[in-house]
């Protein structure tokens, strides 16, 4: 059995024991939260008086927030006092040993997605002491960004080189009180990404978490940050598709986007955490809070998610629309099987005038998986000719998989032009018959009709990103239908 | 709207003194005590919903938790009676004021063979004894807080009842009316049932003046196994009203349930439509127009369960919305484990005539089988603009082009209606709401 089959009590458990057994006491605080826990993280960060009043001014919200239930998910109860809030990196000593030692389903389904096997090894957690390609790689990147002003960081860093932009955007687009988990998240985020992008610069390049995976932990409160000045552009990219490793079972992540005149962001995230093992023992609870504000003219944000992980994901990456003639798009597709949930779905907040939206959502379930779209567009009195398109497909592929949809239309102009449009299908037998007389075998039909019911937010991913979300989805499926 | 719990309590326990005061029901049947006894006790758990419920979220409350509704001790004047001609001129019209039987004011036509439709004081024999099989089974007592108010302190029932195999075009029409008592409640109760290969149509309306009231109308409608019930209410509560109601219905194997609304009037209301389909075969249609205007709030919530194999259920609901008038449309198709072949669709369009009016959308769908075909749509907008100017460009003028498009919207859901009084009595209620009715009139 793997680390990551553990339970999340297992797991706190054995962080526990890490605190004791780390030599230098300061490293790690016991498990529970606290005013105290907040404080020592802050000072342990070099934080300034700012970010600790703001952090505790969280906290103290945090305790007065009920957990939330609306969510069509099912999940023990967590206790927030069983989890340990810092803690330092793990010793090479708890980490698995080889390759031989973590999941064997796993280690197949890279091997399928054809990783080199020293990137495989850093995904699964591996010690490993051998410098990767990667590291280089990423140095000669960060010259490259310096070069045109794009500050491309760890969240601490930024904090301790640029507080002035970090004081002036943090908590802006998502505030500290916001919901439960981003409150959470506030109040003990550890780390995380922080992207600036100057005015009129066109990031040469797409910039990835990936390239600073084994540079940082970024632990479970994650906290990313992404500021688009006028007229410039960028693409992020987070996660990667292969399966990845984690010791801990609450992801509680929150990431805010600005874009001002005329920027342009895209998001995409592939997902591919642990979701559990065949009886849905174990795995990540992904409790992520995403928004984009579109602050100035004729700016543009645009998620694009692939959710194939995760034993429960609970994310709403949303769209603030309140500069004149911006754009908020959303593309999503989520597997669900196994005893995998996801209520995944998107906010699009429509103020400024002229403003368009477009959510293409769609959600595949299989064996016991349950998935729900829920999501809200909201046309504001102010926002004169909005526009809103929104369309969410589920592929049923097992007789006690579920899909669910929950959107909210919220209209408040007349001027605006909604739609809003759902189907629900399986793959029809006829299309597999279809496909077998012409000589397709029924896994490669299979993939080819889940592939085609993708396609249009496949497309909206980079290039190479599409390719492998391509195949993951074969991969993921495979076996999932007759 | 974040009324403080406890005032709200406040509010719950005033009703719960009511109910321990009211005045000894003599020679009521044990049962119906019994189901008064387990309405008053179900309203005792649930309370008045709290703002943060989900499925209450949207609906102002407070206005109705903040004011003491009492049962007036008999049946006051109402001026909204006076020359009052009901919907329907064909078939018998059964009138209630104040949830009391009304025998004067009502009209008494031949029924139809095998129909039994009377207030269930003056019933007995196969009719009286289906309602106590059935009264109570349907509507949602324990979930929605009015439903239960209505269980506890209902005046009388209305039972129409339909024997096995009775055929019947004549509709039966009930007439529910408030009188104009300020700050009283009324909880008038319809009970349906359908027997098996029986056919019949129902009107049911829902009348008040000037008044602020509170009505908690429920309808419970049983289509037993082929049974075929055409369902039309029409609901002009009285401009200071607050109407809070539900309808439920279960169609069994083959039945088919049709169900038509139509919302206009009152200053909150709001309609739960609960659908069981348990029957293989079973079919169920719910199509609702609501027209708001000024500061009126119209909710209808849809809860369709489809509970086995090939059920098939169709909504369509359709909103004309001025003024500063919010309205929410909040369905649900719920397809159970199991339930193969489910064909279930969903429909929601709204019409904003004013920039102040609200709409709210929320199609929703649960589906916990694969082999289902579930589709639905939501849209929200104003006029075209091309169709109001190719309709200048032919001479009609600004209010007679926008209402001829008001009227083409809205009368797709008139059209199927297959009780000709009640089509053109609707047509009126909708011709009233339109800034040019009389060239509409003319074309149409």
């Amino acid at each position: 059995m793997s680390a990551t089959t553990k339970t999340l009590e297992e797991v706190t458990t054995r962080d526990y024991e890490a605190g004791f057994v780390t030599d230098i006491e300061q490293d790690t605080v016991p498990p529970g939260l606290n005013e105290d826990v907040i404080r020592f993280i802050s000072a342990k960060k070099n934080e300034p008086e700012w970010l600790l009043e703001w952090r505790l001014k969280a906290y103290r919200n945090w305790l007065n927030m009920p957990h939330p239930t609306w969510a069509n998910v099912n999940y023990p109860p967590i206790d927030f006092q069983a989890i340990s809030y810092f803690s330092a990196p793990k010793s090479d000593d708890d980490r698995p040993k080889s390759l031989d030692d973590i999941d064997p389903k796993i280690k197949e389904t890279y091997d399928k997605l054809g990783i080199p096997l020293y990137e495989q090894e850093m995904l699964a957690g591996v010690a490993v002491d051998a410098v990767f390609d990667s590291v280089s790689v990423a140095t000669s990147y960060k010259e490259k960004l310096a070069e045109k002003g794009i500050i491309f960081c760890s969240m601490s860093e930024a904090v301790e080189n640029h507080p002035e932009l970090v004081q002036k955007y943090l908590g802006t687009v998502v505030p500290h009180n916001d919901n439960f988990f981003a409150a959470l998240n506030s109040a003990v985020f550890t780390d995380g990404s922080f992207v600036y992008i100057p005015k009129g610069v066109r990031c040469p390049m797409e910039l990835s978490t990936y390239f600073r995976i084994n540079a940082a932990n970024t632990g479970q409160f994650e906290r990313t940050l992404i500021v688009a000045e006028e007229g410039s552009h960028v693409s992020y990219l987070e996660g990667c598709t292969a399966p990845k490793r984690d010791e801990n079972q609450l992801h509680a992540a929150v990431v805010e986007l600005v874009a001002l005149d005329d920027a342009e962001i895209k998001y995409s995230t592939v997902q591919n955490w642990y979701p559990g093992d065949e009886n849905g023992v174990g795995g990540i609870y992904n409790f992520v809070t995403k928004r984009g504000l579109c602050q100035g003219r004729n700016s543009k944000i645009s998620w694009t998610q692939v959710e194939t992980g995760s034993a429960i994901t609970w994310k709403y990456p949303s769209c603030v629309l309140r500069g004149d003639n911006s754009v908020g798009e959303f593309y999503s597709v989520a597997v669900t099987r196994g005893y995998q949930q996801a209520d995944t779905g998107t906010k699009m907040i429509h103020m400024g005038k002229n403003t368009r939206s477009t959510i293409v959502s769609k959600g595949i379930s299989a064996g016991h998986g349950q998935q729900s779209y829920r999501g809200l567009v909201r046309i504001a009195p102010t926002a004169e000719n909005a526009r809103n398109y929104s369309q969410c497909d589920s592929m049923l592929m097992s007789d006690t998989c579920g899909a669910h949809t929950f959107p909210y239309i919220d209209c408040q102009n007349p001027s605006a032009q909604m739609e809003h449009e759902a189907t629900t299908s399986k793959i029809g037998e006829d299309q597999i018959f279809y496909c077998k007389q012409r000589g397709i075998s029924e896994e490669d039909a299979v993939s080819l009709i889940v592939n085609g019911f993708c396609k249009d937010v496949f497309r909206t991913l980079p290039m190479e990103f599409a390719v492998e979300a391509q195949k993951l989805m074969e991969i993921t499926l495979e076996d999932s239908v007759g | 709207m974040n009324q403080p719990v406890e005032s709200i309590a406040e509010q719950k326990s005033v009703y719960l003194r009511d109910f321990e005061h009211a005045p000894a029901r003599d020679g009521e049947p044990e049962w119906l005590t019994a189901l008064r006894r387990r309405g008053i006790e179900a309203f005792e758990r649930r309370g008045f919903p709290h703002s943060k419920e989900e499925s209450w979220r949207k609906t102002r409350l407070s206005q109705v938790a903040n004011t003491h509704y009492t049962v007036q001790p008999a049946a006051g004047e109402a001026s909204v009676l006076a020359g009052y001609r009901p919907a329907v001129e064909a078939g018998p019209c059964l009138v209630f004021l104040d949830g009391r039987f009304d025998a004067e004011r009502s009209r008494w036509a031949e029924l139809p063979a095998g129909v039994t439709a009377a207030p269930l004081s003056e019933l007995d024999g196969a009719a009286a004894t289906a309602v106590e099989n059935h009264l109570g089974t349907l509507a949602p007592v324990d979930e929605h807080p009015f439903a239960a108010l209505n269980t506890a302190f209902v005046q009388d029932v209305m039972v129409i009842h339909a024997a096995r195999g009775s055929l019947s075009e004549t509709p039966i029409s009930v007439v529910f009316a408030s009188s104009d008592s300020e700050e009283q409640a009324v909880y008038p109760r319809l009970l349906v049932v359908v027997e098996s290969g029986a056919e019949l149509r129902v009107v049911e309306q829902h009348v008040g003046g000037g008044a602020n009231y509170l009505s908690c109308p429920v309808t419970e409608l049983v289509a037993a196994d082929g049974a075929i019930l055409d369902y039309y209410r029409v609901q002009e509560p009285g401009d200071a009203a607050r109407q809070l109601g539900t309808v439920s219905t279960r169609a069994g194997k083959d039945a088919a349930v049709r169900m038509h609304t139509l919302a206009a009037g009152g200053q909150l209301s709001r309609t739960d439509i609960y659908a069981d389909l348990d029957g293989t075969g079973a079919d169920v249609e719910l199509n609702g127009l609501y027209l708001t205007e000024g500061r009126q709030f119209c909710d209808h919530h849809t809860w369709v369960s489809h509970n086995t194999e090939h059920t098939t259920s169709r909504q369509v609901f359709k909103g004309v919305l001025d003024g500063r008038s919010e309205t929410v449309f909040d369905g649900l198709v719920k397809v159970a484990e199991g339930a193969q072949k489910t064909d279930a669709q969903q429909e929601n369009r709204n019409l904003l005539m004013s920039k102040m009016a609200l709409a709210h959308s929320n199609p929703r769908l649960e589906i916990y089988a694969d082999d289902v075909k579930c589709s639905h749509g939501s849209t929200t907008g104003q006029l075209d603009k091309e169709a109001l100017f190719y309709l200048r460009s032919r001479g009609v003028g600004p209010a007679d082009a926008k209402s001829m498009l008001v009227f083409a919207f809205a009368n797709e859901m008139l059209e199927p209606i297959k009780v000709s009084g009640l089509h053109d009595y609707e047509r009126g209620l909708l011709f009233r709401r339109l800034p040019g009715d009389e060239t509409v009139r003319e074309v149409v």
